[in-house]
């Protein structure tokens, strides 16, 4: 069976799987999805997906051995404060406050460069990163957040689950396809959400949340 | 409560009415940079831009929301699940894994400031820096002396 591509959100529809979100049993052709049918990350229509086609490739191996992140106590708290600094950074930007928003920049890039460079690094090791989050992380948190109807939490906590599990279809397709899935074309992610888009010319605004194509970054080699 | 205006100079067509309604003369600058030191907050420029160039800037801001303990600890999970992500991609090769870096760094950078961190000027910033500060940290210690608490 085949799989389809949502050229708006980079979602795949696999007619093997079916779609479990949308009620569509397995094995369901996507020709015989309702018209009404739409995307169920992005909502785009029908008529926005086209068909998948993976090139064969023998650039990446079969199978190797998925090695687990090994980061001490120390640098995970290293790279949650860099992460801290770089967010309220932002806001201080946000505040028209540019001295301490360079300050904590620069303090976000001296806790980052704290941790040495990942060794034994594979796309393999992200992708199973991501299930854990998708499976259970996710899942715990958003519960969590409704219980206490924190509005904030949970909409950040939707929009990450969007966009990691496009980052789960797009880590599938490299798995597959290899350095074929950017060649030649561009690749965007949106500042405020994460959003990644690969293909010629972006969507006009982010599936995600909904910010205007011109604040997208451009991911330059 | 109290504002000061600022000109945004990407969406400013130039030249027009905010120079005229202001009372002050602090719209008026050479660089384009309203004058914070003549700036009144009164508003008259912002609602006299054709552009909504002009933007009226707080200098006090409200408390932050209180969040659980337990929604911090779950979104916790989460941003170390997404700090070690990035960390990972940081160490592949070409624009794909750039792309992942990035991404991973925007989706803790939200979570975290839904999870305390809204606001500089809040008790929970001014503590996270004091904790670095007493580790030596100069930037830290520089940044307790430039942003004043709220709370
Ligand atoms: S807020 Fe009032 S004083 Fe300040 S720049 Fe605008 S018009 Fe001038
Ligand atoms: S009125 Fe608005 S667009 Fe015109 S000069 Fe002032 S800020 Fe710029
Ligand atoms: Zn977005």
């Amino acid at each position: 069976m085949k799989k389809y591509l949502c050229t708006i959100c980079g979602h795949i529809y696999d007619e093997d799987a079916g779609e479990e979100k949308t009620d569509i049993p397995e094995k369901t052709a996507f020709e015989s999805l309702p018209e009404r049918w739409t995307c169920p990350v992005c909502g785009a229509e029908k008529s926005k997906f086209r068909i998948l086609i993976i090139p064969k490739t023998d650039a990446v191996p079969a199978h190797t051995e998925v090695k687990p992140s090994l980061l001490s106590v120390s640098e995970v708290s290293n790279l949650k404060d860099s992460v801290i600094c770089s967010s309220l950074a932002k806001s201080c930007e946000k505040q028209f406050k540019h001295d301490e928003a360079a300050i904590y920049c620069s303090l976000a890039k001296e806790l980052k460069e704290k941790v040495p460079h990942a060794e034994g690094a594979s796309f393999a090791a992200l992708q199973k990163g991501i299930e854990h989050e998708i499976s259970s992380i996710i899942p715990t948190a958003k519960k969590v957040a409704e219980n206490h109807h924190d509005r904030g939490a949970l909409r950040a906590l939707v929009w990450a689950e969007k966009v990691t599990r496009i980052h789960h279809s797009l880590l599938e397709r490299h798995a597959a396809e290899g350095p074929a899935l950017i060649k030649d074309k561009t690749v965007y992610v949106c500042p405020v959400c994460g959003f990644i888009f690969i293909d010629e010319h972006a969507p006009s605004k982010c599936p995600v949340c909904s910010a205007p194509d011109w604040k997208f970054e451009i991911v330059e080699a | 409560m109290k504002k000061f205006a600022v000109r945004n100079l990407r969406l400013c067509t130039k030249e027009c009415l905010c120079l005229y309604v202001c009372p002050t003369g602090a719209a008026d600058t050479e660089n384009s940079i309203i004058d914070v030191a003549k700036c009144t907050g009164c508003g008259h420029c912002a609602e006299a831009c054709v552009s909504k160039a002009i933007s009226l800037i707080p200098t006090e801001f409200p408390q932050q929301q209180k969040h659980d303990e337990n929604l911090v600890s779950a979104m916790n999970t989460l941003v170390v699940s997404k700090v070690t992500a990035e960390h990972t991609a940081a160490a592949l090769p070409d624009r794909f894994a750039r792309a992942l870096q990035r991404s991973n760094r925007i989706m803790a950078e939200d979570l975290v400031r839904e999870s305390g961190y809204m606001l500089p000027q809040s008790k929970n910033a001014r503590k996270f820096l004091k904790g670095l500060a007493e580790a030596g940290n100069e930037r830290a210690e520089k940044l307790l002396k430039l942003i004043k608490s709220n709370e």
